[in-house]
């Protein structure tokens, strides 16, 4: 089993997010797909990510709401790559908005890919999720809302924002296009029956 | 704003066009209403559009921010649908030039297709990468919710805003994408489902790929959760159906939608469950939270209930529809119809409308039973302030008494008081030798003198007494109540320059409420009387509640009084419409 440079960033952005209960007291953590899209969004953007790029999805958000967001498809495929290979376990639960919220851990085998991932591919992921200012502080990743992502250091409180929300423009030229629909011309049939 | 990232553009689509369907409700009257707005039946069917409410009817004049839409009636049934050109011009951020115009088709099902040939994304004409067409995508679906927003009724808007819960504008739509080609062109539409880059390129587009087709003429036809690609250079072989299919999944898009909706009523009412039980014992004003909150979801209720009725009068009509352009298609129309599972779609909606009918039932069931609760909880908390009234009442009561004795036994302790005041009095006139002759008469005489002695002090404590008490009650008070708009910087700007004697404010989540006491020093303006005034208004909403007067002479004519309680206020701070068009007529 070999992963691309890519799936090895993945894997170590998971991992550093979620890991198994470490005490009997402590709890299992998941790294939620709201937050691990935006994160990749971050990577991707700064170029981490070599071969991902990102477009504009219409996403229904945990509020209930729909908006458009910044979304990698690579990104989500090799997600489901990584699972397909076993790495990855995923677990759905019911959000308190009748939504769905998925989560993401390594497995066992994930894990120790995981130790085995290079340092310089560690690097580049931990130069955007880790504090500059102290001393490599892991950053938390909140949500204010549902409209706003952000990076926040536990320890100096810093903040960085994450503009997975802002969707680009592009320039374009349009002209209106007349279909034939069913209701303009054979409405009168219809209706009478 | 630009592309932040380099794009891998892998898929592109030739000679683009862009569907884009929803559904709302409207109907015969909706359409009519809408074909008046775009004056339909006009000479000149075009006009300039704009999102501006007129608040004041009645001036001849009204402002608006720069103008960016301008739409021309195409076709129209005044009943039954609209076709217009919209053509949107808003400003973008330096570098991003837009030129919009698109066809938009509203039918009294509430069908509403927008659509338009794209010539030309980032420079390069009649080829669109799916990269850069997610963008476009993005910004045709919020420019066209402001078209459509424009044109709504108020009716319709509310309905949106109870659906969506104030944001409309981010209802979701289905998305069409056609092509004439698509590059690079493969064999078979399946060879894109690779599972790799180019299902991740159709994915961006349509959401998880559920469907990808090669049509017997070479068409492909890729199907998505939110969205459909068409490639074919055959598009009028199957037009109809493509309007067919945009509608059924709009309506399958708004049920997913309608759901979401309805369970979360479903867990407001439960919010609300859980918020009375667990409260009702330590909050009271848990009834009244309930009683809002219960309002708030009964009334989104009933608008869900009428969507349903929409739904199903759609769904009606589109049945026949459906059936009618069956058994008329052609074998490349059935083709289509078949591949992309039209009646699949619409059997899938019309169940879904019949299981919607349960479930907005229970919750209006629901809301019904809370209310019973509320009114039950409501109840009880009568009953039980009605004890602790009569508690206090009691108390009242037994204070009243308590005080009733004091009062008497203080009056014995004046009476005494008084006594021994004349006496000492009186001691002090004997000694100086004033009554030494009626001593020689007898000291009964003397005794009664210092009996009269202690009665005139006695009564004249007594009368003191009764003056001070009156001089401290009023002996007028007046209360009027305004409930009217003010200016309340101009209130203020009045209260500034009185003696204000005290303020009270009272707030909660809606309202501040103040009220502002002074006494009135301008004997002329007042009928010569110094008057205690108190204003009661709400700070929060600009609202004057009312003004409290208090006389210390009873007798002043009431009348006047209130007329110049009125002139106060009017002349003032009371808020009035100034309708300036009609300033100088007559």
């Amino acid at each position: 089993m070999e992963l691309t440079k890519d799936q090895q960033k993945l894997v170590f952005l998971i991992g550093s997010y979620a890991h198994e209960k470490q005490t009997s007291d402590d709890q299992e953590h998941w790294f939620k797909d709201g937050p691990l899209l935006a994160v990749m969004y971050v990577l991707t953007v700064e170029g981490v990510f070599e071969t991902y790029d990102y477009a504009a999805m219409s996403i229904l958000c945990l509020d209930g709401y729909r908006r458009f967001m910044n979304i990698s498809r690579e990104g989500v495929d090799d997600l489901n790559d990584l699972r397909e290979m076993g790495l990855l376990d995923h677990l759905k639960i019911s959000t308190s908005q009748y939504g769905t919220v998925t989560g993401y851990r390594l497995t066992d085998k994930g894990r120790e890919v995981l130790a085995t991932i290079p340092n310089s591919e560690r690097e580049g992921v931990n130069a955007i999720i880790r504090c500059s200012d102290c001393e490599g502080e892991l950053m938390q990743i909140e949500c204010e809302n549902f409209e706003r992502y952000f990076f926040r250091c536990p320890v100096c409180n810093c903040i960085r924002e994450i503009r997975i929300f802002d969707i680009e423009d592009v320039s374009y030229i349009s002209k209106a296009k007349f279909l034939r629909l069913p209701y303009r011309n054979d409405h009168n049939s219809v209706k009478e029956e | 704003m630009v592309i932040r990232d380099e794009l891998e553009e892998i898929l592109f689509l030739k000679t683009p066009s862009i569907i884009i369907s929803e559904w709302i409700p409207f109907g015969n009257n909706q359409i009519a209403a809408l074909n008046h707005k775009l004056g339909s039946l006009e000479r000149l069917k075009s006009t300039l559009l704009t999102a501006l409410v007129d608040e004041f009817p009645q001036n001849a004049i009204f402002e608006s921010d720069p103008v960016h839409s301008r739409i021309v009636v195409n076709d129209f049934d005044m009943t039954r649908f609209v076709e217009f050109v919209a053509q949107v011009d808003i400003p973008e951020a330096e570098g991003i030039v837009q030129e919009e115009e698109f066809a938009v088709h509203i039918s009294e099902q509430g069908l509403v297709v927008f659509a338009l040939d794209l010539i030309e994304v980032d420079g390069i004409a009649n080829t669109v990468s799916l990269d850069k067409l997610t963008r476009v995508n993005a910004d045709l679906v919020v420019d066209s919710s402001t078209i459509l927003d424009t044109l709504l009724t108020h009716n319709q808007i509310r309905i949106l805003d109870a659906m969506y819960r104030g944001k409309s504008h981010n209802r979701g739509k289905f998305i069409m994408a056609i092509g004439e080609d698509i590059a690079p062109h493969l064999k078979s539409a399946s060879e894109y489902r690779d599972g790799e880059d180019y299902q991740n390129e159709l994915e961006q587009i349509i959401g998880t790929l559920e469907e990808a087709e090669t049509l017997k003429d070479g068409s492909f036809i890729f199907v998505g959760t939110l969205g459909s690609i068409l490639v074919t250079q055959n598009l009028k072989d199957f037009e109809d159906f493509v309007g067919l299919y945009a509608l059924v999944r709009a309506l399958d898009l708004f049920m997913d939608e309608y759901f979401a909706r309805l369970w979360l009523g479903w867990d407001e009412s439960l919010h609300i469950r859980r918020m009375i039980l667990e409260q009702s014992e330590r909050d009271p004003t848990i009834v009244t939270k309930a009683k809002e909150a219960l309002s708030r979801v009964g009334a989104d209720g009933v608008i869900l209930e009428t969507l349903k009725q929409y739904l199903i009068e759609t769904v009606c009509f589109t049945k026949k529809q459906v059936n009618h352009l069956y058994e008329q298609a052609s074998p490349a129309q059935r083709e289509f119809a078949e591949k992309v599972h039209i009646r699949r779609f619409f059997d899938r909606v019309e169940s879904r409308i019949d299981d919607a009918e349960k479930v907005v039932e229970g919750l209006k069931r629901e809301v019904e039973g809370l209310q019973s609760v509320v009114g039950t909880l409501a109840d009880k908390q009568m009953k039980r302030m009605y004890e602790a009234l009569q508690d206090s009442s009691r108390s009242t009561e037994e204070v009243l008494v308590a005080s009733e004795r004091s009062s008497h036994a203080l009056t014995i302790i004046e009476v005494i008081v008084a006594g021994t005041l004349a006496l000492a009095f009186f001691e002090i006139l004997s000694i100086m030798g004033l009554f030494e002759g009626l001593f020689l008469l007898g000291m009964g005489i003397v005794f009664l003198l210092a009996l009269g002695a202690w009665a005139v002090v006695a009564a004249g404590l007594f009368f003191m007494m009764r003056y001070l008490t009156r001089k401290s009650e009023p002996h007028l008070s007046m209360n009027v109540r305004f409930d009217q708009p003010i200016n309340v910087s101009q209130l203020e700007s009045y209260l500034d320059s009185r003696p204000v004697k005290s303020r009270i404010s009272k707030q909660d989540g809606v309202s501040d409420v103040l009220k502002v006491t002074w006494s009135e020093t301008d004997k002329d303006r007042w009928l010569g009387e110094e008057p205690t005034l108190s204003i009661t208004y709400d700070a929060r909403n600009s609202y004057l509640l009312s003004v409290a007067a208090e006389f210390d002479n009873p007798n002043i004519d009431r009348g006047k009084m209130r007329a110049i309680i009125n002139q106060e206020v009017e002349r003032f701070f009371l808020k009035r419409e100034h309708n300036r068009s009609c300033d100088k007529v007559g």
